[in-house]
Order: structure tokens, then sequence, then C-alpha cells
């Protein structure tokens, strides 16, 4: 168990560093439904593939014609005539898949909530009739349908969720949260033991620039009544600030103090006001904080109560980040 | 009426069943694309890479199973292919495209040559080998979820070469020996450590208290009389570090001690230099074993306390177990190799790993910072990128796309092509940007290459303007320099051993001085570089010497906020870690142009001039052509 452990660990290092062990375990714990094996559906599924998919069905209600041996990698001569849900290369890849071999269509027929099981839905160059019908039993059972459609060298996509829960955001520029508007008695007593006006070129050149931004937002409190910096202007204006505080030399040029550097540098990610993000805040005014059911504590993995009152994220192309964020 | 063959006009379906192409690299971007040309219909392809599969491809790089670890890539890359398109002719090599076998006649084979690299050294070659041959080349790169595609067509656009690209950063030595205080400062200590101990000794990577540095000095005639009294005081230096541990038979205590305690008591001698900063506490050996007897903490109940193992944080005792383990392992493998052998520090080497993740956690707790796991640590010495299959399968398409444009001969539509993880305020992921024209100063495509380098006659060596200037700095493979006096007087040659007596002299023993002018050539790349020395005394600190024109070192990247744009080298450079903190935030801009890999300056003035261009858009596409 454990050895498995560390060689999944070990294949899988590369992109742990982006979605943490969580988004793995997501992806883990996924079953993706792709509907018509052609070469944009096994594209797809092998890019789920190789990262690590938990399972994947494919329905397919034809057989391999030549032309799909044209251009599908996963397809040769040899598969001509079989069911084309049958994707043997593809399966080596992960070492297995389920295979449907009926319509989507008959499905629907006779037994729409073979659907309900999937984590997401695939549909791949699918009739509109097909579609509609698809899309209407998805959307009820709350499973994301991703529609594709390519045509030479021109496609497009269209993802259909209802809502889609971020907790582990894995943020790539997070704010620092820096206090410096309201600084906490440790760091106003810290920032108070250093006098930059009587120190020496090297201990003032060693000063750290937060220490820096705190003494000269002093100043400019006391100068605009209290208020931070708040846009662009007053932002330069702040840098202008600091630029001025930089040592000069016995000719009057700046000394290099790359502290001062820093300090400028980081004005726009120092000075945010300490307050909490109003996607948070929209999160504990809605109404169902009040109202915790069960269903509410439980792994989103088919937007279930909570989802309902975050805000939709931006689509990607990457289909695999649905499961990635929980 | 225009025949189709496909979705390709027949003139262009049969260019590319024709012609010939070479894929330089058959790794993440390589295995895609080797799947994208074959299936467009290409079939004369050859592909060359020096590597061999690894466990950790396998996420991505699905031309491989795991049967195939060890194997060379460039050569099951094409087994796996020929199985799925038996029609394709595809040569493989199993070898180095600097190889001196790779000229430029070789190079004039192709149609077309396209990049699948993880490195700047290979990059800058292979962009020499295509300006001399006039061959258009396509670059590309990715890192997590971001990629790039540009064309290099000499005369035509900017070379890979054109724009400088920030060097790796480095730290002053007196930073990783004496005053650490970022956990990247004791990672990059403890690579030279293992260095110091079981692989390569350099003399730039000392890991011993530095008695030189200028800030342990109270007035300017100390720090002279310390820099002088090091070089003659033996203890620490005369006796290499290699020696001293082999002569204690590499006895984990005993190194053990010496580092983090005997050399920590030593720096807190050096009072001047904890004034300001929180001193340095010293461990013991044996103190810290009866600490973790009684102790409630264990390996083993942190392994099972759920999660990734790597990425657990074990207490000081626990790499105290770690870096005496580590090292009889370490010690016995190089025994093993016997007399005169070497380690390579190699990331996936549990060993090597866990020894880097030891010491440097170990020197981190002595420096009062939080320790690091595993995980976070092999990021930041190994030069990880993240890597996942989609975004090479995206540039992979978008090479492709770029490739049909050149092979009609429709050059002035190819453009380069940035993904972006967040689609921009167009709704766009993939953006186009306009292709440069080639810059008239640069120092490899300009008609007359020439560069300024600052550096002081007297005291650097015929070796140094070999391998750091001429190799790693202007990306010479096998530099011959002469010396522009009117005699043709040589310097260096590319022969093997021609000029190997040369290598320890300084440049002024050959009269060289200031305003000096030497010319570099690399027959292979038919490259020539005229070399202008500017003398200086006083260089900045560590600094051998200087680019005249070169962006400075501590220039500032783009803040967090901008988007910085970049082709991604990928992580063989390695010669210092990079600074990235967490394993989260991988993507962060910022840090990919900090780390080694970081590239081309943020084109944002280029996106604006193109928006002009956006407005016939239709929102409903993506527009990948």
């Amino acid at each position: 168990m454990a050895a498995n452990k560390a060689a999944k660990e070990q294949k899988y290092d590369r992109q742990l560093r982006l979605w943490g062990d969580h988004g793995q375990e997501a992806l883990e714990n996924a079953h993706v439904c792709l509907v018509n094996a052609t070469a944009t559906g096994t594209e797809i599924l092998k890019n789920l593939v190789l990262p690590g998919i938990g399972a994947f069905t494919i329905v397919d209600g034809h057989k391999v014609s030549g032309e799909d041996v044209g251009n599908n990698f996963f397809l040769s001569t040899n598969s001509i005539g079989k069911v084309r849900a049958q994707q043997r290369r593809l399966w080596e890849l992960c070492g297995g898949g389920s295979c449907c071999g009926f319509a989507p269509d008959k499905l629907l027929d006779n037994d729409p909530e073979f659907f309900h099981r999937f984590s997401l839905v695939i549909g791949v160059q699918l009739p509109e009739s097909t579609c509609l019908r698809l899309g209407a039993v998805l959307w009820n059972a709350e499973v994301p349908f991703l529609v594709c459609r390519t045509y030479g060298l021109v496609g497009c996509m269209r993802l259909v969720v209802r809502e889609h829960t971020v907790v582990e955001s894995h943020p790539d520029n997070a704010l620092e949260d820096l206090r410096l508007d309201q600084p906490f008695t440790e760091l106003k007593n810290h920032i108070d033991s250093y006098d930059l006006d009587s120190m020496e070129k090297k201990d003032h050149s060693h000063t750290p620039w937060i220490i820096i931004v705190a003494k000269f937002l002093e100043k400019w409190y006391s100068e605009h009544n209290f208020q931070m910096p708040k846009n662009y202007k007053e932002k330069e204006a702040f840098r202008e600030l600091l630029r001025q505080g930089i040592l000069k030399n016995e000719n009057g040029a700046p000394e290099d103090e790359e502290n001062f550097d820093e300090a400028i540098k980081n004005v726009n990610t120092a000075l945010n006001a300490t307050k909490i993000s109003s996607t948070v805040e929209d999160i504990f005014s809605c109404d169902l904080c009040d109202n915790i059911t069960a269903q509410v504590g439980q792994v989103p993995r088919k937007n279930t109560a909570l989802n309902r009152s975050t805000k939709m994220r931006s689509v990607s192309h990457h289909v695999h980040q649905i499961f990635l964020s929980r | 009426m225009v025949q189709l063959v496909g979705p390709l006009r027949k003139e262009l379906a049969d260019s590319v069943s024709s012609c010939r192409v070479l894929v330089v690299g058959a790794g993440g971007i390589g295995c895609e694309l080797l799947k994208n040309l074959v299936l467009t219909g290409f079939r004369n392809i050859e592909v060359i890479d020096l590597d061999t599969i690894d466990v950790s491809n396998l996420n991505r790089q699905f031309l491989f199973q795991k049967k195939h670890v060890g194997k060379s890539k460039a050569q099951v890359a094409k087994e796996s292919v020929v199985q799925f398109c038996p029609k394709a002719n595809i040569t493989a090599y199993h070898d180095s495209i600097m190889n001196p076998d790779y000229s430029v006649e070789f190079f004039r084979n192709f149609a077309l040559v396209m990049n699948a690299l993880d490195n700047r050294a290979a990059r800058n070659h292979v962009n020499r080998m295509c300006l001399a041959a006039d061959i258009p080349l396509i670059e590309s790169g990715t890192a997590g979820y971001l990629g790039q595609v540009t064309i290099i067509k000499k005369g035509l656009t900017e070379c890979y070469e054109c724009q400088p690209k920030p060097t790796q950063k480095t730290f002053p030595g007196c930073t990783i020996r004496n005053t650490p205080s970022e956990p990247i400062h004791c990672i990059v200590w403890a690579k030279y450590l293992f260095n110091q101990l079981f692989g390569e000794e350099d003399a730039d990577q000392e890991v011993s208290p530095d008695t030189a540095d200028p800030e342990a000095a109270w007035d300017p005639s100390e720090a002279a009389a310390r820099a002088t009294a090091s070089e003659q005081d033996g203890d620490i230096k005369r006796v290499s570090t290699k020696d001293w541990a082999r002569s204690t038979g590499y006895d984990p205590v005993k190194l053990f001690n010496k580092l983090f305690k005997d050399d920590i008591m030593y720096l807190l001698t050096m009072d001047k230099l904890w004034r300001k900063r929180k001193a340095p506490l010293p461990l013991e050996w044996s103190e810290l074993q009866k600490q973790g007897e009684h102790s409630h903490f264990s390996l083993v109940e942190e392994m099972l306390g759920g999660g990734l193992k790597d990425q657990h944080v074990l207490g000081v005792y626990g790499y105290s177990q770690l870096f005496s383990e580590s090292v009889k392992t370490l010690s016995s493998q190089l025994a093993e190799r016997g007399a005169g052998a070497e380690l390579v520090w190699d990331k996936d080497d549990p060993p090597a790993m866990d020894f880097v993740t030891a010491a440097a956690n170990l020197r981190m707790h002595v420096f009062s910072m939080n320790m690091k796991s595993r995980f976070d640590i092999k990021s930041m010495a190994g030069n990880i990128i993240p890597a996942i299959a989609t975004t090479n399968a995206v540039i992979a398409g978008l090479i492709v796309l770029e490739a049909l444009k050149v092979l009609s001969g429709d050059l002035d539509q190819c453009c380069t092509i940035f993904l972006n993880k967040q689609p921009n305020p167009k709704k766009k992921l993939l953006v186009p940007c306009a292709l440069d024209p080639p810059n008239l100063n640069c120092y490899v495509c300009a008609s007359k290459p020439e560069v300024t380098v600052r550096l002081n006659v007297s005291s650097t060596m015929i070796q140094t303007l070999q391998d750091k200037i001429l190799k790693e700095r202007f990306g010479m493979v096998a530099p011959d320099v002469q010396i522009e006096d009117g005699k043709g007087t040589i310097l260096i040659s590319s022969e093997e051993g021609e000029t190997e007596g040369n290598n320890s002299k300084f440049l002024s023993d050959f009269g060289i001085r200031n305003g000096s002018r030497l010319q570099a050539d690399d027959f292979l790349q038919d490259y020539t570089l005229l070399v202008n020395v500017l003398h200086s005394d006083e260089l900045g600190k560590d600094m051998e010497f200087e680019v005249v024109g070169d962006a400075p070192d501590k220039a500032p990247t783009p803040s967090t906020q901008e988007e910085g744009k970049n082709i991604t080298n990928g992580n063989k450079d390695s010669a210092q870690p990079s600074t990235s903190s967490t394993g989260n935030n991988m993507h962060d801009h910022r840090k990919l142009l900090d780390a080694e890999t970081g590239e081309a300056p943020a084109k944002r003035q280029r996106l604006s001039q193109q928006q002009h261009a956006d407005n016939e858009d239709d929102d409903d596409l993506i527009a990948l052509d």
C-alpha cells in the first residue's frame, strides 16, 4: 500500500506541485463519461487519463470507420468495423475503463439515470437534438456537461454547469496581509523602535522594507487625514515620498539603498486595507449559512447545497480543473 | 478550383508529406508534437533527445509507459509512434544536439526545425545553428498552465538571443556561508555541501565560515587584515572538505558537530554580524539524541498522520537522523566507486535528496527559520517546473499550426502566441502577438556581433574567459579565441590540449588591457563574436565580470500584478535553485521569471498593439489561428 502510494507520488510529482494532494484526490475520485469516441473525444480522454482520473466510461453507438483511423491516434486499421467505444489503446494507457456500445439516444430512451453517476459528461460531435435531451437530464441531475465540436481546423466547446464551488483556489498572487493600516501592539512597538533619521548609512540601508513603508505611512497619515493611499495617483505620490527618503551622498545624488527599492516596488501589495474579502463575506451572508444541513458539509462532487452561494468560476479550457477545486 | 486533401490544400498536403522536419526534444512537448505531426500527414521526421525516461515523466509523456523507464526517450518515442502510425518514417537520435556531428549541413537538410527543449543552453545553440543554416525555427516552452510558441527566421524576426534574458539569480558567498536569512540560502548551502563531500569540489561552492566577509569587520583595516588572514589561515581552507571528511571516515556525528556546532560557534565569534541579526544557535549531536529519545514524535508516527509523506515537516531530531542515514548511504556509494570517484547531485536520487533536505533544514533551524518539507525543498533545490499534459497538448497543436503557415510560405501570418491561465479582458486564453524584427545590435544575429565585457585583466584567468564568459554567458560550445593585436595571437583553441597551458594564466599575461579586442569563434555554430575588454578594478561583490549594456542583476522583475510573459526554459540549468517557496505557488509569474528558467521580459507593449487588430473577433470561437 505504502509502496503504491510512493510510486504514485513520484509519477504525479510534477502536477502535485500545481494542484496539491487534494486536487489529485478529487481527480482520482472522478468518473467521466465520454459520448462519442472521435479523435477529439479520445484526445480529451487521454488528457484526463494521464493525470490520473479515477474512471471513465465511453458511450458510443458507432463502429470504427476508415475515417476514424485516419485521425485518431488510438485506433489502427485492424479496429475498423469494431465497436468504437472499445478503445483498447486508451485502456492500456490507464489500465482500464468501461464502455457502452449503445448510442446516447438509446440510453436516454431507456435509462436516462445512467448518466447520473458521473462527475462530468463530455459530448463530442453530438447532433443538436441529442444535446438538448442529454443537456436537460444532466442539468436536472446537476452533472456538468461539456459540449465539443470540431470541424477541420476549427472547433468550439461549451461548458454547461449550474454552479461550481472553489474552496482551495491556489491563488497565484496572494496579497500580503501586513496589517500596516492597523498594526497590532507588538508590530507598532517594533516599528517605533526604529528611528530612520538618526541612523548611519549602514543601518539605514539594512532596515527591512516593511519598516520603511510603515514609517512613511505614518508621515502620510499626518498629511492625509489618516487615510491610506487609495488610487494609482496617491500610491505614486507615496512612492515619491519613499524616494525622497533615500539617503544622499555628498554630491546630493541618491545612495544605493536596495531596501528602499524593495519598499517602492512593494507599495502596491503592502498597502492593502485589512479587511475580509467580499467573496468570503458573501458566503457568510448567504442564508444557507444559517440553515446548515447535512448536505452542506459534503464533499461537493456533484455541486450540492453550499455551491449556490458562491460565484461561478470562469471557464477554463483545461477540463480537469473542474475536479481540482472542491 | 482548389483541391483539398482533408482540411489542407493539395499543395500544402504534398509539402507536408514530403518534407523533412527535425524535432529537438522528445519530452512533454515532444511527445504531443510527434503525434500531431504524424496525424497531420508529416512523414519524414527526425527526433533527438539525450535523456532517458523517468517515472515523473509518465503523467504527461504519453508515448512512454512504466515498462520504458530508463530507456532512451527518442528511441521509445519513435517506437510508440510507429506502432500507431506505421507509415511514418522516423529517425531517432539518442544524443545531444550540441554534438558536432549535427553540423550546419545537417540542419540544412530540413525544411523546418521545431524545438521541444527544457534548457537555455540548447536553445541558444539550436538558435545559432538555424541562423547559420537559414532554416526556420519554431521555438516553444511550457510551465504549469502557461505556454508560448514563436517563430525564428533569420533576417525576418528576432532570434532567440536578440533580447537579453535575465540571468540566474545568485547569492553572495557570505550570505550562503555566514548569514543566511532565507530557506533558499540554506538549500544552496546544502547543495554545495553535497558537492564538497561527495561530488566535484568547486572553489565557488565553499561552505565553511567566510572569515573574509567584509561585514564582519569593525573597520576597513580590519577587513583587509581578515582577508589576508583567511588566505593564510590554513585549517579551514587548506585541507579540502572532502579530505577532512574522508579522514573521519565520513562519520556522521563528527560531520554533524563540525557543521552545526563548531562552524556555528566560529560564526558567533564574528560578533559584528550578529549585532542586528538574530544569532545562530548551535546544535550538538548527543544533546539532540537525548531530546529525541524523550520526544513523542517519531518518524513513523508522523508518516501515519496521512497525507503525502513528502509534505511533512519533521522535527530537528528527525532531520538529524535523516542526515546521519543519508551520509552513511552516500559515503558507501562513493566508496563503492573507488578512488577519485565523484557523485553528481540529482533531485530524483533519494539519498541525495534526503541529504539536502536534512542538511538544509538543520541549517534553517540553526538560523531560526521554519523548516520545510522534502516536497518544498525538492522544488527549490531541483528547480522543478510543474508540468501537465494539457498545456503541452495545446502548445504542440499551436506549433503545428504555425508550421503549416511556414510551409505554405505564409511567414507574414506567423506570430508569437501566449497561452494564459486566465482569459484576458477580451476573454481570450490564447493571445497572439506580432513578431518583432531582429535587434540590429544582437550579439548573435547582427551582421558583425560585438559585446563589451567589464572585468579585471590581472585577476581573470583564461579558463574563466572560456568557461564562464564564452560558454556559459555567451552560449558557445567550443570557442576559439584570438587577440586582435595584428599578430592574431591565439588564446584559446577548441582543439583539446592545444592551449591548456594558458588556462591558469591571466589575461594581462598576454598583454590584454583596457580597450583590447578579442575575436571569439565557434565554428560549429558558424558564429563570430568580437569582445571588447573594459578593465576595472572595482567590480561588484562576488562578480567576476559584467556584460556592459545588460540588465543589472537587481533589475526589478515584473510586479506580482503584471502578467509576465515568458518562454519557460525548463529546469536543466540548475546552477542555483529556484526561489519559489511553496508547491502551490509554482505558477506565480514573478517566480518563474526569477527562477533560472525565467525568460523574456513582459510583452505587454506588444499586446496593446495587437488589440487594435483584434477588433474583428468572434467571441464564441477560441482563436486557434
